[in-house]
């Protein structure tokens, strides 16, 4: 998945990867689960 | 009684010089007159060993064993047998796990049809050579020539090395070959061809095409390791091609997988996956007609580097990126299974952890503390993900900011932001 967006000096984000995102079963059926995740990003401090 | 006595050495010494195969037959059978032949080619001192035997006994079937009386070489093992049932069986086994001598090689066993109107028997084969302490080759290993090991159906294969074509007939499964060593070599791979399912082919190396045309349970290559012991080596080399690979283990190598690997319907079962322990360069491509719910993992020791340059398609879906990672990275090397963990270390940019202030920063920021500076992120699961509230629009993810650092342990976090208007969803299953 791919996405765009702004960061500011200073903090850290947190990208929430929630159920919405489901995941699917690439063996021919039609099974999806979903696993829910954080990804964080830092930006760094400013000099 | 002197005579006698006489008699009775000279027998025991003529025994003892002509060191040679025994061929005996289990209840129910009889051999054929004229059989069973043996033949020892002078230059070589190999043997070539004929049995025509007919079932007479009980319905259905019969064992035939060959032993050596000394440590001979079973150039050629020729077999045929008939009998009044139409579905009987006959079952040769050769007896040679003594290290102290008996056979130590068997390099061909050819199946005769017994010829028109009568009924032939099915050839069961089990082979028991010393895997350990003796040379227990199948196949020829001296001069180079191709031999084949056909029958029926396999019970059983165990020896130290193989290099050879082994071959069921239509419909004849493969249940097991063991082998201590390696089968084939690198310059010369062996093939296994089965008309039915292979139920089990362990080795230390395999370089073989290996085919079954119906079921394939599981094919491990353990190195320098065993069943339970991790090593590092251990490579499958050549090719693997089955209509399913169902029900057992799948492929389980401690080392590289180096072999492509067809599986033309699906890979089911609790425990079928394909578990590599280093490096995935061959190619795999797993169908997907039938229900499935398992998958591959790459680099599931602590050890394992885990590249990743072979193709996989399941599917008809070819997973992409390739991965490059280690056991360490969340996620594992799952492929195809879901869940489908995040590949933190694949990410763009990569995660890289969360303690303050060894964080490798995202952007090296050289502008004003108030400047917004623009990221675009790839977040990689290499497995099929959808956003499941499409068409509405709305995003499958929600971004916050904080000050400072991203707490572990016992820190107080910063206030959470929600910034999620600021960020657009570039695409879903493009970059997985």
């Amino acid at each position: 998945m791919k996405l765009d967006g702004l960061l500011l000096p200073n903090r850290h984000y947190h990208i929430v990867v929630d159920e919405t995102l489901r995941c699917v079963n690439v063996f021919g059926s039609t099974v999806v689960e979903t696993k829910p995740y954080t990804y964080i990003l830092y930006c760094s401090p400013c000099p | 009684m002197k005579w006698k006595l006489s008699f009775i050495a000279l027998a025991i010494i003529s025994y003892a010089a002509h060191a040679n195969p025994v061929v005996s037959l289990g209840s129910g059978a009889v051999f054929k007159a004229g059989f069973p032949k043996y033949d020892q080619d002078t230059a070589t001192g190999k043997w070539t060993v004929e049995i025509d035997v007919t079932e007479t006994g009980t319905c259905c079937g019969f064992f035939v064993f060959l032993d050596a009386t000394s440590t001979v070489v079973i150039e050629e093992l020729i077999i045929t047998g008939s009998g009044p049932y139409t579905t009987s069986w006959m079952h040769l086994v050769v007896r040679a796990d003594n290290p102290s001598g008996s056979i130590t090689s068997v390099e061909s066993v050819n199946y005769i049809d017994p010829g028109f109107g009568l009924n032939p028997l099915d050839l069961v084969l089990t082979i028991d050579l010393d895997d350990v302490g003796g040379t227990g080759r199948i196949g020829n290993g001296v001069d180079g020539t191709p031999t084949t090991i056909e029958a029926h159906r396999i019970n059983r294969i165990k020896a130290r090395s193989i290099e050879a074509s082994i071959v069921t007939f239509a419909g004849g499964d493969i249940n097991e070959i063991d082998i201590n060593g390696d089968i084939g070599k690198t310059a010369s791979h062996a093939t296994i061809n089965s008309g039915g399912d292979i139920i089990d082919i362990k080795a230390k190396n395999i370089y073989a095409d290996i085919d079954a045309v119906d079921n394939v349970e599981s094919i491990r290559a353990f190195g320098s390791g065993s069943d339970t012991v991790e090593a590092t080596d251990g490579v499958i080399d050549g090719s693997i091609d089955c209509d399913t690979m169902n029900n057992g283990l799948g492929i389980r190598v401690w080392g590289d997988l180096d072999a492509d690997v067809t599986v033309a319907d699906e890979m089911v079962g609790t425990t079928a996956r394909m578990f590599v322990g280093r490096e995935l360069a061959g190619n795999v491509d797993i169908g997907a007609s039938g229900v499935g719910v398992r998958g591959i993992t790459i680099g599931w020791m602590p050890s394992a580097t885990g590249g990743w340059s072979g193709d996989i398609s399941v599917g008809g879906v070819a997973l992409t990126p390739k991965g490059d990672y280690t056991q360490t990275g969340l996620g594992g090397g799952a492929v195809g299974l879901v869940p489908y963990g995040l590949h933190k270390q694949d990410c763009v940019p990569a995660y890289v952890g969360s303690t303050w202030p060894t964080e490798d920063y995202v952007l090296d920021c050289t502008k004003s503390p108030l400047d917004e500076q623009p990221v675009s992120v790839t977040l990689r699961h290499y497995g099929v993900v959808e956003n499941s509230i499409v068409p509405s629009g709305e995003k499958p993810f929600e971004v916050f900011w904080s000050t400072g650092n991203h707490c572990v342990g016992t820190c107080i976090h910063g206030t959470l932001n929600d910034v999620t208007d600021d960020w657009d969803l570039v695409s879903v299953s493009d970059a997985r």
